[in-house]
């Protein structure tokens, strides 16, 4: 960039000898990043640039701060989210087996929904499991003892 | 915040994980365990067990191989080592049958109890292994009046 171009078309502008489209070209660069330089600093002032740049500047400000406040409300409803899970899992696993009404037996590779089906399934199973259990009695149980010493 | 939340947040997963972690047969009484050995699976619960002094029955049969026999045995043992009622034979030095009233829970109002079967060891049985899961209002002696045959 050709600063000292620039530089001359300042001096010009005071001089008041800058056509229009010299200005315009002369306020494009004062609004760059080129125009860093403290020289420009008076025709910035007198252009009224300083206060473009300064709402450029209050403009991004607000973004950013925009951007801030978004990503913390995600951040938040990420926690809140988190936590639900949290504090509801735990209950889920306490309360389910109680408040959750079941009824299903698997039979030889069959699924069974049908109540009564599925209730004589239980009655059987509790019978047979209940079978001769009196009938092994202690003294039964002695002798198979010894007799598993005896081998 | 930061620290009350984290601090939740972890008391919330410890809970998680000793509800989970409550009996050793849990893992018997599960579709996939059902599905891997073809066994029989019997589930009721809730208003289904109207009538009975019930709220949850739950029973396996099943075929196991020898270690398998042992992992179960050992699994019975630990859950049932503070039971506060029980029955139990042993034959040929193994556990032919058993029936346990569990130790109360802190957090269930019913009494717990489990049953096991080794119905290989009775003549004529077939070589299958049975565990049964009951939660409800009832004693040991109530539930074989009710059901032995």
């Amino acid at each position: 960039m050709d600063t000292a171009y620039y530089k001359q078309l300042a001096h010009a502008y005071f001089e008041a000898t800058t056509t229009e489209v010299e200005e315009k070209k002369l306020r494009r660069f004062l609004t760059s990043s080129h125009a860093s330089d403290k020289c420009f600093d008076e025709v910035k002032v007198v252009m009224g640039i300083t206060t473009l740049i300064e709402q450029e500047s209050v403009s991004m400000t607000s973004l950013v701060t925009k951007q801030y406040a978004i990503t913390k409300q995600i951040l938040r409803r990420a926690a809140i989210f988190i936590l639900g899970i949290s504090v509801l899992s735990p209950a889920v696993v306490y309360w389910n087996p109680q408040s959750n009404s079941e009824c299903i037996a698997y039979i030889n590779g069959q699924k069974i929904t049908n109540r009564q089906q599925v209730l004589a399934e239980m009655h059987s199973t509790l019978a047979t499991t209940f079978r001769n259990a009196d009938s092994h009695q202690p003294e039964e149980q002695l002798r198979d003892l010894f007799s598993s010493l005896t081998k | 915040m930061k620290r009350f939340i984290l601090l939740l947040v972890t008391f919330t997963w410890v809970i998680t994980l000793l509800a989970q972690t409550d009996l050793h047969v849990a893992p018997y009484f599960t579709k996939r365990f059902v599905r891997t050995h073809k066994a029989n699976m019997v589930k009721l619960s809730g208003e289904t067990l109207e009538g009975y002094p019930l709220e949850v029955f739950q029973s396996i049969t099943t075929k196991l191989s020898t270690d398998e026999v042992t992992s179960l045995e050992k699994a019975i043992a630990m859950d049932t080592k503070n039971a506060e009622q029980q029955e139990a034979a042993t034959k040929h030095g193994r556990l032919y049958y058993g029936f346990y009233q569990l130790k109360a829970s802190t957090t269930l109002p019913y009494r717990r109890f489990l049953f096991y079967r080794n119905n290989g060891l009775q003549p004529m049985g077939t070589p299958t292994y049975t565990i049964i899961y009951m939660e409800g209002r009832t004693t040991l002696q109530e539930l074989k009046r009710k059901f032995a045959p």
